[in-house]
């Protein structure tokens, strides 16, 4: 009898040949499945924009902290660099002062932009964000912010600094490792390799949690990055993949100052972003379950949008300013009837709410299907829930 | 070499080359669990493409955290069962329209290349029980922990360890009595 251990090996090691043209044919195949299968990028939210500034992560975890915050850091092979830590790109990152960047938004619209970074803080104080395809430009500093719109020849004026982000772009690595990755029990993974963008070796920064991908590129000599994109990102987040960066670019002359041209409309919004986690806006979700709760809430914003109670309808949904609202929902007649509320799912980029698929007609016969995010909080230790946007285009059944 | 973490990311990513090389990589390997566990190559064939296919369209669903040659090899053992079970259902419809095992090696297109080892070996595992047969083959041929195999026949450790000893044993007494590999 031959010994166990040789029957082991027998089955281990038997070989088998393939025919070589149909290994091809079955590659092609499965690429072919792939292509078709290659989705466009999940979508942000769209009608009401939350630029940059998550305020729903309340993630303001002291820096000293942070700093000792144990992070299990994974070399994936062998070739990564030994030299490497994320510690430097840290450090290199404390050294920016301007940064000037070129990325693409989810629906892969182009955006330009300019931050000047307070050294001290790490902290966007100035952004510069032109985004042509949009037809917005935004201009903020701490005092205030501008949105133009020129073709739309309107300019919204939001006091104090509507884009800042907590995670900041001067610090944006340790940010988004010890406030993203770290909580989450994330990864982060260290890979050396060819880039054939730039023709060089670089470092890529893998990390990953739940609710968050990026891949860094990383020069191995500054060790700033050279390149983002990221699979899954932080709520609100625009961006998609940042193409190209430059660091401590002198400042166009005049670049954060920004007149309002002569004849154009301007609105003056308050800082809306400060207001999802407000206890005063959304309803209480004690005594009901969460489901209950968006159905409920769905159903006072509409019956308010219906009654043309824009002031009601804004306090569940404080993204949207009442003006906002009146125009979103004034068009094609404004809305006569709430047909149905879906059944909620979650989508992969929106990750502070589900969304809930609704249908409303309008007094024009048009019926819309829109995709409204129910974002929950628990203030105070109490549970409640606000409308936080829509998370995909809604489109036209009727 | 480029680790599977990497490669998933990168696939995750819509990497070509990173599905390439998954392929590249465990083609051989779920070929041979599929013929060993089916006995049938073009069953086989047919299974590990369906595997793959289905692989490529989960990209941005794939949620793996365990290793990949193991999921591959679940995913190849599951649809196996299903081939299995869909047969047994046509042999009992039709009995007289039973497949031959092994009986199309020289088919056009075909894309395994059926060795005399290969097939002898698959004959002696052809007459195991099939939950002997995938107990050894899933351990001892795709390197499958018991602890994953368990779960997938929703057993406990213990009896994969078993079902694994005793179809070793009457391996190991077909082979000898049978063949010489």
């Amino acid at each position: 009898m031959r010994p166990e251990k040789n029957i082991e090996k027998l089955i281990k090691n038997i070989d088998i040949d393939t025919n070589s043209e149909t290994d091809k044919a079955v590659l092609e195949d499965i690429l072919k499945a792939f292509e078709t299968s290659k989705k466009p990028a999940s979508i942000k939210p769209n009608i009401w924009r939350i630029i940059m500034k998550n305020p729903i992560t309340k993630l303001a975890t002291a820096a000293t902290l942070i700093l000792i915050a144990v992070l299990t850091i994974t070399l994936l092979d062998h070739t990564a660099t030994p030299a490497y830590a994320i510690e430097q790109t840290i450090e290199a990152m404390k050294n920016i002062a301007t940064v000037h960047f070129f990325a693409t938004d989810w629906q892969d619209r182009e955006i330009e932009t300019w931050i000047k970074v307070n050294p001290e803080t790490g902290e966007n104080d100035y952004h510069y964000i032109n985004e042509p395809e949009l037809g917005q430009i935004s201009i903020s500093s701490p005092e205030i912010t501008h949105f133009y719109h020129p073709k739309e020849n309107k300019v919204r004026i939001v006091e104090g600094q509507a884009l800042r982000s907590d995670i900041r772009f001067g610090r944006y690595i340790e940010d988004i490792v010890y406030k993203v990755i770290e909580p989450e029990n994330g990864e982060i993974q260290i890979i050396k390799e060819y880039d054939p963008n730039t023709e060089k070796e670089v470092i890529i920064l893998l990390a990953e949690s739940r609710n968050y991908e990026m891949e860094a590129f990383i020069d191995p000599k500054t060790k700033l990055p050279i390149r983002i994109n990221f699979a899954r990102a932080i709520p609100g987040q625009i961006i998609k993949s940042v193409d190209e960066i430059y660091y401590n670019e002198p400042l166009p002359e005049g670049l954060f100052d920004f007149e309002i041209p002569e004849g154009v409309e301007v609105i003056r919004e308050q800082s809306l972003l400060s207001v999802i986690d407000d206890p005063n806006y959304g309803i209480s979700v004690e005594g009901i379950t969460k489901d209950e709760a968006r159905v409920k809430i769905i159903r006072e914003f509409w019956h308010n949008v219906i009654n043309k109670n824009f002031e009601s309808a804004h306090m569940l949904l404080p993204l949207a300013s009442i003006e906002r609202l009146k125009e979103a929902f004034g068009k094609l007649g404004g809305a006569v009837e709430l047909i149905s509320i879906g059944e909620p799912f979650e989508k992969d980029n929106i990750n502070f709410g589900i969304l809930t698929p609704v249908q409303v007609r309008f007094s024009d016969g048009t019926i819309l299907e829109l995709y409204q995010i129910t974002h929950f909080r628990t203030i105070n230790g109490k549970l409640s829930c606000v409308l936080a946007g829509e998370g995909q285009k809604s489109k036209r059944i009727e | 070499m480029i680790e599977d973490k990497l490669l998933i990311w990168k696939f995750k990513r819509g990497s070509n080359d990173a599905l390439c090389r998954i392929y590249e990589k465990y083609k051989d390997n779920l070929l041979r669990l599929a013929t060993a566990l089916l006995n049938e190559t073009t069953a086989a064939e047919d299974i590990v493409h369906d595997v793959f296919v289905l692989f490529a369209q989960s990209a941005d669903k794939l949620k793996l955290s365990g290793n990949l040659k193991s999921y591959l090899a679940t995913c190849v053992a599951n649809q196996a069962r299903n081939w299995n079970r869909a047969r047994k259902l046509q042999e009992t419809a039709n009995s007289n329209e039973t497949e031959s095992v092994l009986s199309n090696s020289n088919r056009p297109e075909q894309w395994i290349i059926c060795t005399e080892r290969l097939k002898l070996l698959n004959e002696a595992l052809a007459q195991l029980p099939y939950q002997q047969r995938e107990a050894v083959s899933l351990h001892a041929q795709a390197g499958m922990k018991f602890k994953a195999i368990a779960k997938l026949q929703d057993v406990s450790i213990n009896t994969v360890q078993s079902r694994y000893r005793y179809g070793l044993d009457k391996l190991r007494s077909i082979l000898d009595t049978e063949a010489e590999l």
